[in-house]
């Protein structure tokens, strides 16, 4: 063999033996060509080799995230509330969070004192009185709620305005509902004023054991009558009545019936300014809790109610003031829930419910007529029965629903005469017999 | 040599020295690239051992907007279980807080004389969403979600006994749904629910606890949170029972309760009649399970006029003994007091106006008897005030009364 055709021969092997280290390790080849020495299975090899260091890489990455992490809390604790709240902050926690930590946080700082008051009532025997109840136990009650006071009050000074950073509500509204448009300062001293009062009152009434004595009785409204000296040597005359408004006793429990009537802002300022004179004989324990009436209590509260009544009627004027009875009656407030449900007129509901009025006042007319007793028996028995047909004729088929939890219908037809209170509030049963007549 | 033979070498040759080049280069852009990444593992830097530095990215990094991982982030950063429950309470709230807006609309813009409205349907949504926040949270943290304040788990303890954790969960599960069932029916339901109502409710929630409770657990929230149970524990305070006192006394009450006080509304004259005689049975078989010494302490114990007679003795720090001389000082002068009226009653319509002026000035003398008796009892007059309000409204019963115009039905 020729020499040139032996160095032909030995180039041809030589560049076949490099194009074969090409292909078995193509990273040596030039980016550009590199894809002609892969084949598929490799190329699938590679891809899935790829996904593996990418996994392992984002392991990797969280692994060190969380190496990060887990030192944020130990880089957020301090035993000083307000160095805990600076670095939250500083770290960008949202102001619900830090309200939430904070509050956690007060947890367990008032947690001491809540273990030492509950202690061990939890194992109280079965066979001795419930001992959380205000009832049995009103002394735990009382200092329960002042735990819980003082943690608001310590929240709200912690926080500020970030105080109102509750998630479910409107910072904004919850607190115009509350104080109107008083400034900060002036909202915060009549809180702490608040607080301060409501502390005394818990004091007296813990002391109290549930029996209120008359001498409890002077504290309390002597506190009662401080407060509001103090407010008002704070607040201007309209700032104190806007704020008695707003959080006064009154208006907490005229509000279902206030929405019903859909009492415009005039009306309720009206009825606001003639029920507070009589507030402590109709509302006389704006500190909650058992209020038990004397004789002498009830005669009071009957001539407030009835003193209330021409006021307002004078007031509002005869539609409206027959709107508000109706309104702030319970039975009324179920029969509108009834009729929302039913989508009854409300003018319909109104002389369904106008009914029990002149029911009530026929039984006792039979009451009085001193019928025998088989008379006055088929006397209420009528009556009853053309009440419920009146009743299923304003109502239709919801009457049943209604008729159903009338105990003043079920004393009719059981022969019972009732009384209803002039304001509409209780109701009488005359369970006795009717007094038979006298014999001859 | 031909001349194609020479253009073929010439190529080969140039091909040699061209894969030669590519190959040298290529191994060593490798080698390059496998000492760059040495280099690389060799210059990452080791994992921080000391406080992260806070930024306000801090927050953000731990994705607060995922809360599955934001759980995992929060215990991997070592907050403690009691915060992580506080930031996803917090955090779920704000989630709901565009459902609670939409429910209710006007909320922010209310007279703050009104309430939201009182439609039931609103009422039970908003019930329910409430109900699905506290369900995301369990959901999110497992049993991390449950309460630990002091508080809620000493009143569960006194409602349940000492039950496991697990089964604790379980029961608080079924009660919250129930609660579901009972704002309903207190939603549709117009006037006050009669004790039929409430029976009838507790009746269902008791089986569903039944499915899931042993029996000795069962029997324990029975003695404790049923409502006979629950009456008892009130009504006995003043009798003081021993455990076996009150077990005995409870399975005796628990049938009459669930015959005559659960299940009627407003009872008719036979009804009554009926009650009134399973009353007095009722009242023998207890004494008769107590003795006759305890069961007559029992009796007058469960008088709520006694039991607040006890308290109020309680309070003004008297000798315990004070309750029971008040106690039989009231039996005297009623007993005293119901014999004139009984000599009124019998007597012919004639007679009765000018006898009734005569017993209107003994009840008189009577009344000021009582008060000269329970004086001294009490230590003074303006205790006496108080005892009239507590216990002592008998007192206000001695104050003469109009006399009856006609004999009232027996």
């Amino acid at each position: 063999m020729k020499l040139p055709t032996l160095v032909l021969a030995g180039s041809l092997a030589a560049n076949a033996g490099l194009l074969a280290l090409f292909a078995f390790q193509p990273a040596l080849a030039p980016p550009a060509v590199r894809d002609w020495f892969v084949s598929d299975a490799t190329r699938a090899e590679q891809r899935s080799a790829e996904i593996r260091a990418q996994r392992k890489r984002a392991a990797a990455q969280e692994k060190a995230a969380s190496a990060k992490n887990a030192t944020v809390w130990s880089a957020l604790h301090a035993e000083d509330i307000r160095t805990l709240i600076a670095r939250l902050r500083a770290a960008g926690f949202s102001p619900v969070v830090i309200r939430a930590i904070v509050n956690a946080r007060l947890e367990s700082t008032f947690s001491a004192r809540m273990n030492e008051l509950v202690g061990s009532l939890g194992d109280t025997p079965f066979w001795k009185p419930e001992p959380f109840s205000s009832f049995n136990n009103p002394k735990f009650y009382e200092t329960q709620n002042q735990i819980y006071r003082d943690r608001t009050k310590a929240l709200r000074e912690i926080l500020g305005d970030d105080y109102f950073a509750s998630s479910a509500a409107d910072a904004t509204a919850d607190q115009r509902r509350k104080f109107g448009d008083l400034p900060k300062s002036k909202i915060d001293l009549i809180q702490r004023i608040a607080d301060d009062y409501a502390e005394m009152i818990a004091q007296v009434r813990a002391a109290t054991n549930g029996i209120t004595l008359p001498e409890d009785r002077e504290k309390l409204a002597l506190l009662e009558r401080e407060k509001r000296a103090d407010l008002a040597a704070n607040l201007t005359p309209a700032e104190l009545e806007d704020y008695e408004m707003r959080n006064s006793t009154i208006t907490t429990r005229l509000r279902t019936g206030l929405t019903l009537m859909d009492a415009t802002e005039a009306e309720f300022r009206a009825i606001f300014r003639v029920l507070q004179p009589f507030a402590d004989v109709l509302y006389p324990n704006p500190a909650g809790g058992i209020v038990r009436f004397t004789a002498e209590d009830s005669r009071l509260r009957t001539e407030a109610q009835a003193q209330v009544a021409a006021q307002l009627r004078a007031a509002l004027g005869e539609q409206r003031h027959l709107d508000y009875v109706r309104s702030g009656n319970s039975e009324y407030q179920g029969l509108h829930r009834l009729a929302q449900q039913n989508n009854i007129p409300t003018d319909a509901i109104n002389r369904a419910f106008d009914l029990r009025t002149s029911a009530t006042e026929e039984s006792m007319r039979i009451r009085d007529a001193k019928l025998d007793p088989a008379a006055h028996s088929a006397a209420m028995q009528a009556l009853a029965a053309s009440t419920k047909a009146k009743l299923a004729a304003h109502l239709g088929p919801a009457a049943d629903t209604y008729m159903k939890n009338l105990t003043w219908l079920t004393s009719l037809e059981r022969g019972y005469a009732v009384r209803i209170s002039p304001d509409g509030t209780s109701t009488t049963t005359y369970t006795s017999a009717p007094p038979s007549p006298p014999k001859k | 040599m031909k001349p194609l033979t020479a253009v073929v070498l010439v190529a080969s040759l140039a091909f040699n020295a061209l894969l030669a080049y590519v190959a040298f280069a290529g191994r060593s852009r490798l080698a390059e690239d496998q000492a760059a990444a040495t280099a690389a593992r060799a210059a990452t830097p080791a994992l921080p051992t000391g406080p992260a530095p806070l930024d306000p990215g801090t927050w953000a990094r731990l994705n607060p907007n995922d809360l599955s991982t934001l759980v995992t982030r929060l215990r991997d950063a070592g907050f403690p279980k009691e915060m992580i429950r506080a930031i996803l309470t917090g955090l779920i709230g704000e989630q709901f807080a565009a459902r609670h807006r939409a429910l209710d609309p006007d909320a922010a813009s209310r007279a703050f004389w009104k309430d939201a409205s009182p439609d039931p349907r609103f009422r039970l949504a908003q019930f329910q969403l409430y109900r699905d926040q506290a369900q995301t949270l369990r959901d999110l943290l497992g049993p991390d979600a449950r309460q630990t304040d002091p508080l809620t788990l000493a009143r569960l303890r006194s409602r349940f006994g000492n039950l496991p954790p697990d089964k604790l969960d379980t029961v608080q599960t079924i009660e919250s749904d129930f609660n579901l069932r009972r704002s309903e029916f207190f939603a549709n339901r117009v006037g006050s629910a009669t004790m039929a109502d409430m029976a009838a409710l507790d009746r269902e929630l008791r089986t569903a606890f039944a499915a899931v409770l042993s029996p000795a657990e069962l029997e324990e929230y029975d003695l404790r949170s049923s409502r006979t149970g629950q009456s008892m524990r009130t009504d006995l305070a003043a009798f003081n029972p021993t455990e076996e006192e009150f077990r005995a006394i409870f399975r005796l009450r628990q049938s009459f309760d669930e015959r005559y006080n659960f299940n009627s509304g407003i009872l008719g004259q036979e009804q009554m009649r009926d009650r009134g005689e399973a009353q007095k049975q009722l009242a023998a078989q207890i004494s008769s399970l107590l003795g006759p010494v305890r069961g007559a302490e029992y009796e007058r114990s469960i008088d709520i006029n006694y039991r607040q007679t006890s308290q109020l003795v309680a309070r003004l720090e008297l000798p315990p003994v004070t309750t029971a001389n008040l106690w039989n000082t009231q039996k005297e002068f009623e007993k005293r007091r119901d014999e004139l009226y009984a000599a009124l009653r019998d007597l012919p319509p004639e007679q009765r106006t000018e006898r009734a002026r005569a017993l209107s000035q003994q009840v008189a003398t009577l009344h000021q008897e009582a008060l000269a008796r329970v004086t001294p009892l009490l230590g003074s007059p303006s205790r006496v005030e108080a005892y009239k309000q507590y216990g002592g409204s008998w007192i206000q019963n001695l104050v003469p009364r109009p006399a009856p115009t006609a004999a009232p039905a027996r």
